[in-house]
C-alpha cells in the first residue's frame, strides 16, 4: 500500500510539474497553429493534411503568393482522374520555389547530414531542429532578414523537418515562411541548380 | 559487513548512479530550453500513436512530463530514497518507449528519437533496434532496484524499516516464557525476575549482568 502510494505521489508531481511547464513554454502543433498563436495571417480553412478534397482553383496570374493565399501552382493539374489534395497556403510548388530562387531569397535545407549526400539547391542555408536546441542556429539565422520570404524544403513526401524548422521561424518572427513540399529530389529531378554539400 | 554484502552495496550504488545519470541526462537535454521541448513534443507526434489534432493536449502534456518524471525518478534513486516506486515508475514508462519504438520499426517510420534531445549516443536519431537495446539495458537496472531495493547505501536504508537483529529479538522471546513461568514461583521453584528476562539456552544461575551495554549498531 506504502508503495502505491509513494508511486502515485511521483505521478501525480511530474504531472503537475508538466501542466505548469507546458504553460511557460507553449507547444505549436503544426505550421498553422504557430501562425495562429503569432497572430498573423491565419491559413484558410482546412489546414488538416488529410485526403479531403476540395475543388482546385481556376486560374493562374504568376504573381507571387502572398502569405495566408493558396497557391495555384502548387494545386495538382484538375482532369487525371485522382482527387486533388488540399494543401496549406504556405506550401508552394517546385517552379515557385525556382521563382523565388531567381530573385535571391533565402533557402533552408532541413535535411540531416545523412540526407544531404546528393547535394542541395544552389545557395541554400543548412539548418536543423537540433540547430535551435544547441544555439548553433543564430549563426545561420543572422544572415536572413526577416522581412524577406524563406523557402525550406526537406526530402519531400512524409518529411517533416521542413514543417518543424518553419515552425521555429515563425517563432522567431520571420514574416513570409514557406516550403517546397515536393522536396529536393522535385528540385533535382526539374534540373534546377544544385550543388554539392559543403557549398551552402 | 562482510565482503559478500560490500560487494551488494556496490552493485546497487553503481546501478543507482548509472540510472540517475542517464535519466538526469535525459530529462535535462528534453528541458533545457523551449526548443528542446518542443522536437521532443514533434518526435512524439512522429511515433503516429497520437493524433496531433484529436490528441494534442496529450502530446504536450507529454511532452513535459515525461522528462519531469525522468528528472524526478534520477533524484529519488540518487539519494535512494522510494528507490523501489521510483524504479517502477521509470520501469512503466521504458514499457511504453520499447512497445511505441517496437510498433515505429514494425510500420517502418522514419522517426527522430528526442530521447536525448540533440545528443546521440550510443545510438543515431533515428528510432530502430538500437533504442530498443538501450532501453532493454536500462529496464533491467530499474527491474534490479524494484527487486533488491535502495541497498544499505541509501535513504530507505538508513531511515527505513531496518531487519531486527538477535539482540532485539531476545526479550520478545524471552516475554511468555517470564509470563508463562511466573506461577512458578508460588511451587518454589526458581524465582524469574520478570524485568530481566533471561534467553532459553541460558541457564537460570548465571544470568547476564544487567549493566551490559547494547552492542552497537555499524551497518
Amino acid at each position: 500500500m506504502r508503495f502505491v502510494g509513494r508511486l502515485a505521489i511521483i505521478l501525480i508531481v511530474a504531472v503537475g510539474a508538466a501542466v505548469a511547464h507546458s504553460m511557460q513554454w507553449p507547444i505549436t502543433r503544426d505550421v498553422a497553429d504557430a501562425l495562429q498563436r503569432r497572430g498573423g495571417v491565419a491559413p484558410s480553412e482546412p489546414t488538416r493534411l488529410t485526403p479531403e478534397v476540395v475543388e482546385p482553383e481556376a486560374g493562374t496570374d504568376g504573381d507571387a503568393p502572398e502569405p495566408g493565399v493558396s497557391d495555384p501552382a502548387s494545386a495538382p493539374d484538375p482532369g487525371q482522374g485522382e482527387e486533388p489534395e488540399e494543401l496549406p497556403d504556405y506550401y508552394i510548388s517546385i517552379e515557385r520555389a525556382y521563382e523565388y530562387w531567381e530573385e535571391g531569397m533565402a533557402f533552408i535545407d532541413a535535411r540531416t547530414d545523412g540526407e544531404r549526400t546528393d547535394g542541395t539547391v544552389e545557395g541554400a542555408f543548412h539548418l536543423e531542429t537540433r540547430d535551435f536546441i544547441s544555439g548553433t542556429s543564430a549563426q545561420v539565422l543572422g544572415q536572413i532578414d526577416l522581412a524577406f520570404p524563406v523557402i525550406i524544403f526537406c526530402g519531400g513526401g512524409d518529411c517533416d523537418a521542413s514543417e518543424n524548422v518553419a515552425q521555429r521561424l515563425i517563432g522567431r518572427g520571420y514574416a513570409e515562411v514557406y516550403i517546397m513540399h515536393e522536396g529536393y529530389g522535385a528540385w533535382q529531378a526539374a534540373g534546377h541548380p544544385t550543388e554539392p554539400v559543403g557549398g551552402g | 559487513m562482510t565482503t559478500g554484502q560490500r560487494i551488494d552495496v556496490a552493485i546497487t550504488v553503481f546501478v543507482r548512479l548509472f540510472l540517475a545519470g542517464v535519466f538526469g541526462f535525459a530529462a535535462f537535454m528534453k528541458l533545457r530550453n523551449e526548443d528542446a521541448a518542443q522536437a521532443f513534443a514533434e518526435s512524439i507526434q512522429a511515433f503516429q500513436v497520437l493524433d496531433k489534432f484529436d490528441h494534442h493536449h496529450v502530446v504536450v502534456v507529454s511532452a513535459f512530463a515525461v522528462p519531469w518524471l525522468e528528472a524526478i525518478c534520477a533524484v529519488l534513486i540518487l539519494l535512494g530514497l522510494w528507490t523501489r516506486a521510483a524504479a517502477f515508475a521509470m520501469l512503466s514508462a521504458l514499457g511504453v518507449f520499447m512497445y511505441a519504438i517496437y510498433t515505429v520499426i514494425a510500420r517502418e517510420l522514419n522517426v527522430q528519437c528526442g530521447c536525448f534531445g540533440d545528443f546521440n549516443f550510443p545510438c543515431s536519431d533515428t528510432v530502430g533496434m538500437c533504442q530498443m537495446y538501450r532501453n532493454g539495458v536500462l529496464a533491467a537496472g530499474c527491474l534490479f532496484l524494484v527487486v533488491r531495493g535502495g541497498g544499505r547505501a541509501s535513504l530507505d536504508g538508513l531511515f527505513g524499516p531496518r531487519k531486527p537483529k538477535d539482540e532485539d529479538l531476545a526479550p520478545k522471546q524471552a516475554a511468555p516464557r517470564a509470563a508463562v513461568a511466573a506461577p512458578a514461583k508460588d511451587e518454589g521453584s526458581i524465582p524469574l525476575d520478570p524485568a530481566r528476562p533471561t534467553p532459553l539456552s541460558s541457564p537460570p544461575s548465571e544470568p547476564k549482568p544487567a549493566d551490559t551495554p547494547p552492542k552497537p549498531r555499524w551497518d
